[in-house]
């Protein structure tokens, strides 16, 4: 039997922070929603998430809160969600807000959205560093996200080369 | 020639080797620290699966591939270059106009993977054998001329085993399509097509595109040759029909009516309202089957006479067939019939892409088969005084009505109408609740829009239609939703008169 939608859930990041969550906001964590229904009995140990810290928890649930109640996509219409995410870029209002953070809180809300699988939060983050590449030179991607150049002269040489097949058209 | 120079060269040949071997050396370790240095950054704690995602969705913008940013993608870094060549899915859209060389590497970087070919203008006559050679992997094909013939023929007569998808502009269509090998074949856009028959197009396909058609085909050899695509679902059909020349009986269903029970969807456009109406008299709809009539250039309504044959159309497609929810919105953009599916989708749509004078509306509106309206919204007439009479003569007509917005002057009546049966009024005699006597008892929406901006009702006026909306309430006939747009100018005092008339009350400054 499904649980009534006010069940309060604990779960413990792994600086030790400790939220205590509506289970339907949670349940949009595959990962969790896994778990809550492997347990059998109600447990009062909060879950443990050895891979997302509390700031980043802080985030994502406020992400989950925000869409609580959406349907969650099921495994007919992933497919052609699929499909669909790889066509386009667009980000809702909101979700940009969202996702205005700096770039290590960023890469840290996709690594989480991964690991507790919440498909929608990881394309909204995937989406965001897509929007950010688009349109840049690779020097401006470079600078973007701070990586040097490290192709020796020959790599550096050859790609230069391939790429005059195409800037030449 | 002197000995010395040589000696000296001699002399220093091989400590200058050596500290170039050195200095190579370090320029490699060096890179590779650079290499290290990258792997610390924050982009780089995302995994290479996540990577991959980014690199798929960036290379989409809104108008298609930008091959562009995948080549740039190369360029970064050696993981993300790495990363970019391993990515085969990120080589799958094959454009021949980037060049042979770029052509090459898109074909062996996308290893075994599905291909998207598009072949648009130009000279490619140095990879039509490449092509043709990994033509089994192509899934789908995109062919446009500006002028005809330029594309190698070849290509249509190849069996494509895997091709699910093809899209053809100014091409010439072979009398069988890929040799009568593309099982994996369902769907098809042509458009400006030479010698198109349907016999060329493969039986398996359950989508059809036809555009731009010259000649156009006649609704009775369209009907005939799409029986030779019995899995067909979806079927759109932009300028590529004519009116039948034998002249249909358009006031009864043809007796030769087509049944295609897979049927799902069938689009008009760019059409005559004659012969839409000719196609849709020979088509059986089913409640399965959504149909959408759009009339932009060639306008339906070029005289008044033809009001009778657009609604009879608005008929044929299935705009009243039961359980569908028959709806009306007219503005000054034009005016849109439809009708909403029980899976909450619109059927039955057919739309005029003009504006429509009063007098015609009026017509429309006194003609429309109003038994069968769900949901009206008069988007329009906001500064026209509507006769009263549009409400008084339509509630017994108006059965089912659950949704109205209307705004102005129009809506003023409306209120103005819906007072008149204040309870005072109502013959209430020998516990008699008056129910049967209020209009609109369906309605369950209410949207008044610009109603105090242009004349505001008589305060009796408005009180009088709080009552009655609060009457309906009583009576369990009370609205679900009550909006009322842009009464910033109405008082305070009337506003807060609609305050318990229905479930929701909302009252909202419009935008413009």
């Amino acid at each position: 039997m499904a649980a009534p939608a006010t069940q309060q859930i604990k779960i413990r990041c792994n600086d030790e922070k400790e939220f205590t969550v509506d289970r339907d906001v949670l349940e949009r964590s595959v990962l969790i929603k896994n778990m809550l229904e492997d347990v059998t009995e109600q447990q009062d140990a909060p879950i443990p998430l050895p891979n997302v810290s509390g700031p980043v928890m802080a985030k994502v649930l406020e992400y989950c809160t925000h869409h609580r109640g959406e349907p969650l996509p099921s495994a007919d219409t992933e497919q052609s969600q699929d499909e669909t995410r790889k066509r386009t870029t667009d980000i809702s209002e909101w979700d940009q807000k969202f996702i205005t953070v700096d770039q290590e809180m960023l890469f840290e809300i996709i690594l989480a959205a991964n690991y507790l699988d919440i498909k929608s939060l990881l394309d909204v983050g995937c989406k965001t560093v897509a929007n950010m590449i688009k349109g840049k030179t690779p020097e401006e991607i470079r600078k973007l996200f701070n990586i040097v150049n490290d192709f020796t002269p020959e790599e550096e040489a050859q790609i230069k080369k391939e790429n005059e097949w195409a800037e030449d058209r | 020639m002197s000995a010395a120079p040589l000696r000296f060269h001699d002399a220093h040949f091989h400590e200058r080797t050596k500290v170039e071997g050195e200095i190579l050396l370090i320029e490699a370790h060096l890179q590779d620290l650079r290499a290290v240095r990258n792997s610390f950054l924050p982009i780089s704690t995302l995994p290479h699966e996540i990577l991959c995602q980014i690199f798929q969705m960036a290379k989409t913008t809104r108008h298609g591939i930008s091959s562009t940013t995948i080549h740039r993608l190369t360029w970064v870094s050696r993981r993300w270059r790495e990363t970019a060549l391993g990515l085969s899915s990120l080589w799958v859209n094959v454009d021949p106009s980037l060049g042979t060389t770029w052509f090459h590497a898109y074909l062996e970087r996308s290893k075994g993977a599905d291909l998207f070919v598009t072949f648009w203008d130009g000279d490619f006559s140095g990879m039509t054998t490449q092509l043709l050679s990994q033509f089994h992997r192509v899934s789908n094909l995109t062919a446009r001329n500006s002028r005809v013939g330029q594309i190698d023929d070849s290509i249509l007569m190849t069996p494509a085993p895997a091709l699910q998808y093809l899209k053809t502009e100014r091409v010439t269509i072979p009398q069988t399509l890929f040799s009568g090998a593309a099982p994996l074949l369902k769907r098809i856009d042509i458009s400006f097509p030479v010698g198109l028959r349907f016999s060329a197009l493969p039986s398996s396909i359950t989508e059809l595109r036809l555009s731009s058609l010259k000649p156009r085909l006649s609704v009775s050899d369209c009907l005939e040759n799409i029986q030779l695509l019995p899995r067909l679902q979806n079927l759109w059909l932009d300028s590529a029909l004519r009116k039948s020349p034998d002249n249909v009986d358009q006031d009864s269903h043809h007796p030769d009516q087509y049944r295609m029970p897979r049927l799902r969807l069938i689009v008009l456009e760019g059409v005559s309202l004659e012969t839409s109406v000719d196609f849709f008299a020979h088509i059986y709809v089913h409640r399965e089957l959504k149909t959408q009539v759009t009339f932009s250039q060639e306008s339906p309504l070029g005289t008044q006479a033809d009001i009778p044959t657009y609604l009879r159309l608005i008929s044929l497609v299935g705009a009243f067939l039961p359980p569908r929810k028959a709806r009306l919105f007219i503005s000054n953009g034009g005016l849109k019939v439809s009708s909403d599916s029980p899976d909450n989708t619109t059927a039955g749509f057919v739309t005029v892409e003009r504006g429509i004078s009063w007098p015609w509306l009026v017509e429309i509106f006194q003609k429309f088969p109003l038994e069968y309206l769900h949901s009206l919204t008069l988007y329009t007439l906001r500064d026209l005084t509507v006769p009263i009479n549009i409400w008084v003569d339509t509630p017994s007509q108006l059965p089912k009505l659950e949704s109205l917005e209307v705004l102005g002057k129009a809506a003023k009546s409306f209120v103005e109408h819906l007072a008149s049966f204040k309870p005072a009024t109502l013959n209430c005699a020998n516990g008699d609740s008056g129910i049967e006597l209020l209009p609109f008892q369906a309605l369950r929406r209410l949207i008044l829009r610009d109603i105090w901006k242009i004349d505001l009702p008589p305060p009796g006026v408005v009180i009088s239609f709080c009552e009655v909306l609060k009457l309906r309430k009583d009576l369990g006939i009370g609205l679900d939703e009550l909006m009322l747009v842009d009464v910033a100018s109405g008082s305070r005092f009337l506003r807060d008169q609609f305050t318990l008339c229905a479930g929701t009350v909302r009252v909202e400054k419009s935008k413009d």
